[in-house]
């Protein structure tokens, strides 16, 4: 069935054309979504609503360059990730607490991944995967950081990917073993830069 | 890295199958060690799901629709706002301009603008008188132009 005719289709046709209460439907429908998305990649609460209220305008400013070539919630994702990745890049929030908060031995455990013991707190060890696999991912594409988040965060098959993004399963393959490449690439650089112990 | 690691690698990191790359990195070390890499990070990516459910702020929809529509009216509004840059390149061409015409005039010589001298002794003073006119009417008009003078 193509997408442009289903519910959702229409119901973007209806926001295309500039009706606000369609836009306001598909606010309501993918708020949630947006606000869990950005709270796992930039985990300041006081900023989550800041970058929500960005990533819906840019919807809403550029509606009407929505193709109907991926689903509404691909295209809302990938405007969300960008929109994190852009504002850690502007604040440079995140400031790196592998050396500051976390022991040798937590930093070991963030290496190698070992689960936490009870002696660590399991939320800084959390903290500092999500920092490092950030600053991984600010290094990729942007096509590479979404097809690895919707695979590895969403849990999106690589069909389903290729559904999604009008691309076949090998060449969703392909990137996606590209882009882990890149990753690795990206890891061994900053383990080896100084300052940083990830 | 070989082929096999490129087409089973997705199957492998989700446990879903990839026995042929499984047997494979059981004899090559290189792409053994490359894939417990990707792997490790592949394990990584859970922190970035949300832990616990994040509850969207009361009026979340309101505020965005106000955000936006203030700006459209920016937008609008911006139609008639002057570039800072183009005025500042305005006032300079205006200067430069000025600057221009001004040198242009000071380098013109003064006596070059015709003295507007009508007084009977200029109007006499440019008669020729060596060569006395015949023509009545000539010397008529002289006649009233100097009965009509008065200091």
């Amino acid at each position: 069935m193509d997408y442009q005719s289903t519910e959702e289709g229409a119901l973007v046709s209806r926001a295309q054309s500039g009706d606000d209460d369609a836009f306001q439907e598909i606010v309501q429908k993918y708020q949630s979504k947006v606000f869990s998305i950005i709270h796992g990649i930039v985990r300041q609460r006081n900023d989550v609503e800041d970058i929500a209220q960005q990533v819906f305008s840019k919807v809403y400013f550029s509606i009407r360059n929505f193709d109907y070539r991926s689903s509404l919630i691909t295209w809302i994702y990938k405007i969300t990730v960008n929109e994190c990745f852009d504002y850690l890049r502007k604040k440079k929030v995140r400031k790196l607490v592998y050396e500051s908060d976390l022991s040798e031995d937590e930093v070991r455990r963030v290496e190698n991944t070992e689960p936490a013991t009870d002696r660590a707190p399991r939320t800084d060890v959390r903290l500092a995967g999500q920092d490092y696999i950030v600053k991984l991912l600010a290094k990729v594409s942007e096509e590479e950081r979404n097809l690895l988040m919707l695979k590895e965060v969403e849990g999106y098959s690589v069909e389903e990917l290729a559904q999604m993004t009008s691309l076949n399963e090998n060449t969703i393959k392909v990137k996606l073993f590209r882009a882990r490449q890149k990753l690795v690439k990206a890891a061994q650089r900053l383990d080896r830069s100084p300052g940083t112990v990830a | 890295m070989h082929r096999i690691v490129e087409k089973e690698l997705e199957d492998y990191l989700s446990g879903r199958g990839g026995r042929e790359l499984t047997s494979h990195l059981t004899n090559c070390e290189q792409c053994r060690g490359e894939v417990a890499e990707m792997q490790t990070l592949s394990g990584l990516f859970g922190d970035l799901r949300a832990v616990e459910p994040v509850a969207v702020p009361l009026g979340f929809s309101n505020r965005l629709m106000l955000n936006i529509n203030d700006r459209k009216s920016k937008s609008f509004l911006s139609i008639f706002a002057v570039d800072p840059g183009f005025t500042r390149k305005l006032a300079l061409a205006s200067l430069l301009c000025l600057a221009a015409c001004g040198g242009y005039l000071a380098t013109q010589p003064v006596d070059s603008v015709a003295p507007s001298d009508h007084t009977p002794e200029a109007v006499m003073a440019s008669h020729d008188v060596s060569a006395p006119s015949d023509d009545p009417q000539h010397m008529d008009g002289m006649l009233v132009t100097l009965a009509s003078y008065h200091q």
